[in-house]
C-alpha cells in the first residue's frame, strides 16, 4: 500500500509527538533517578593534610546561609529545647579577650 | 566551693557524667539552691542517654532488636538534640555511630577502657544513618533497626549544659554557668566582664594549660579536640570522635576545634562537625556566622568570624 502525502504528514507527526514524549519522560526520570541517589548516598565532606607553618590566619566570617534543612518525616519537629532550630545560631555578643582569672575551662573530656 | 572575690563569683566542681562538673553563680548565697537543680538535670540525662549504664534507656532502646521502646521525655528530648546535629551537618555528626565506636574499644566507661590492645579489624563503612532513627512523639516511643546503636555521647553533655543552666538561672534569679566537661552553657545575668573560661585542649588542665582565656555573656562554648580519650589499638592510635563516613575515628586535621555560639549545642555540634570536616571547617563555620578558633597539630591558630586575636605573644 502506497501513502500519500497527507498520510505521510499524519505518520511523521505522530512520530514527532512521541519522540517529544520520549525526551520528557527522560528527562523526569533522570531527575526522579537523581534525587533518589542523592538521598541515598549523600555525600561527605573531605579531609587533606594540614598545611605547614605556624602564622595565624583570620577567615571573615560571612552572613549565616546554612542550608534550609527540612526536617524528614521521621525525626522530630525542628522546635528544640536548647533554643536551637533549622540552623546552628551564632553567639549573640562574641567572645572577648579577657586578663581575668578563668572560672572554668572549655576544652575537650 | 570557691568564691572568687574579684569576681564576686561562687563556684564548685565536682565529678558527674563520667567527667568533671564546674557550676558558678554570680551571686555565692544561691549556690546550694543551683547546685540542687544542676544535680536534677544530671541525674535525668544519665539514666536517661548513658551509654555505660545497663538500666539507662537509651541501652534499652539499643538492645530492643528493632522494636520501639517507650522512653521518657528527657530521652525524646537529647534524641531531638542528636538528629537535629546530624541533619545540620549533613549527618557528620550522627548518633547511629554507637556500633562503630564500641567496636574502636570505647565500650565502658572512659577511665576504664584499655588504653592498649589487639589490632583492630574491622570493616571501614558508613554508619547506618540518622535517617534510620523513628521517633514517635504521639507515643513517645523510639525504635531503631536491629544491630543499630544509638550514641549521644556528642551532644548530650552540652545538652546537659544547657538544661543546667538555664534551670538554675531560672530557680535561684541568678547569672549561672555550666560547664560539663568542657562544654560551657550560662545563663542569666552575667557578671560585669562576662564569665571567664580557659580555652585550651583539655578541660581537665591546669589553670595554667595553654591556650587564651576569653569571656562570654551568653550561649556557649564548647571545645572538640583529638587530644585526649585517646587509645591504642596495636599500631593505631584511635580517639572518640567517629568519623560516620567510613566508622573510625576522623582524620586529624586540627588538634582542638573551640566554637561560640547561642546555645552550647549549637556550639558542640559546630565544633565537632569541624574536626570531621577537616580543612574545610573555616569556611563552614564563617558561612554559619560562627565564631571559632581552630588549632592545628603544630600549633598554628585559626580564628574564623569575630573570635578575638590573641593579646598574648
Amino acid at each position: 500500500m502506497r501513502l500519500g502525502p497527507a498520510d505521510r504528514d499524519v505518520e511523521l507527526s505522530r512520530v514527532s509527538r512521541l519522540t517529544r514524549w520520549l525526551v520528557a519522560g527522560a528527562v523526569g526520570l533522570a531527575g526522579v533517578l537523581s534525587a533518589v541517589v542523592a538521598q541515598a548516598l549523600p555525600g561527605s565532606s573531605a579531609s587533606s593534610a594540614p598545611s605547614s607553618g605556624s602564622t595565624i590566619q583570620t577567615v571573615p566570617s560571612a552572613s549565616p546561609s546554612g542550608p534550609a534543612a527540612t526536617t524528614p518525616s521521621n525525626s522530630p519537629s525542628a522546635t528544640d529545647p536548647s533554643g536551637g532550630g533549622s540552623n546552628l545560631t551564632p553567639i549573640t555578643s562574641p567572645p572577648v579577650q579577657t586578663q581575668q582569672r578563668s572560672v572554668a575551662r572549655s576544652g575537650a573530656s | 566551693m570557691t568564691h572568687d572575690l574579684d569576681l564576686d563569683v561562687a563556684s564548685v566542681t565536682f565529678p558527674a557524667l563520667g567527667t568533671t562538673a564546674t557550676l558558678a553563680v554570680t551571686s555565692p548565697a544561691t549556690l546550694p539552691a543551683a547546685r540542687a537543680e544542676l544535680d536534677d538535670v544530671l541525674a535525668e540525662v544519665d539514666v536517661a542517654c548513658s551509654r555505660f549504664r545497663d538500666d539507662s534507656e537509651l541501652m534499652k532502646v539499643n538492645r530492643a532488636g528493632g522494636r520501639p521502646v517507650a522512653v521518657s521525655e528527657r530521652l525524646l528530648a537529647a534524641l531531638e538534640v542528636a538528629l537535629r546535629a546530624a541533619q545540620l551537618t549533613d549527618g557528620d555528626v550522627d548518633p547511629t555511630v554507637g556500633t562503630a565506636v564500641r567496636m574502636l574499644g570505647y565500650d565502658r566507661d572512659f577511665g576504664t577502657v584499655a588504653k592498649t590492645g589487639e589490632s583492630l579489624t574491622c570493616v571501614v563503612q558508613r554508619v547506618p544513618g540518622w535517617r534510620q532513627v523513628r521517633v514517635d512523639h504521639r507515643r513517645g516511643t523510639i525504635e531503631v533497626p536491629a544491630g543499630v546503636e544509638l550514641d549521644l555521647g556528642a551532644t548530650a553533655k552540652a545538652f546537659a549544659a544547657d538544661q543546667g543552666a538555664t534551670r538554675a538561672a531560672a530557680a535561684v534569679g541568678d547569672g549561672v554557668l555550666v560547664s560539663l566537661g568542657g562544654d560551657v552553657a550560662v545563663a542569666g545575668p552575667a557578671p560585669k566582664l562576662g564569665w571567664p573560661v580557659l580555652v585550651t585542649d583539655d578541660h581537665a588542665a591546669g589553670p595554667d594549660a595553654p591556650g587564651e582565656t576569653v569571656a562570654i555573656a551568653t550561649g556557649g562554648l564548647a571545645t572538640s579536640s583529638t587530644t585526649v580519650r585517646r587509645w591504642r589499638r596495636g599500631d593505631e592510635v584511635v580517639h572518640h570522635i567517629v568519623d560516620p563516613a567510613v566508622g573510625r575515628s576522623a582524620a586529624t586535621c586540627w588538634r582542638t576545634v573551640t566554637v561560640a555560639a547561642a546555645s552550647c549545642v549549637d556550639a558542640n555540634i559546630a565544633s565537632t562537625a569541624s574536626i570531621i570536616r577537616g580543612e574545610a571547617a573555616p569556611r563552614w563555620l564563617a558561612e554559619r556566622g560562627l565564631s571559632a578558633r581552630l588549632v592545628r597539630g603544630d600549633g598554628e591558630v585559626v580564628r574564623v568570624g569575630d573570635w578575638p586575636a590573641s593579646e598574648q605573644p
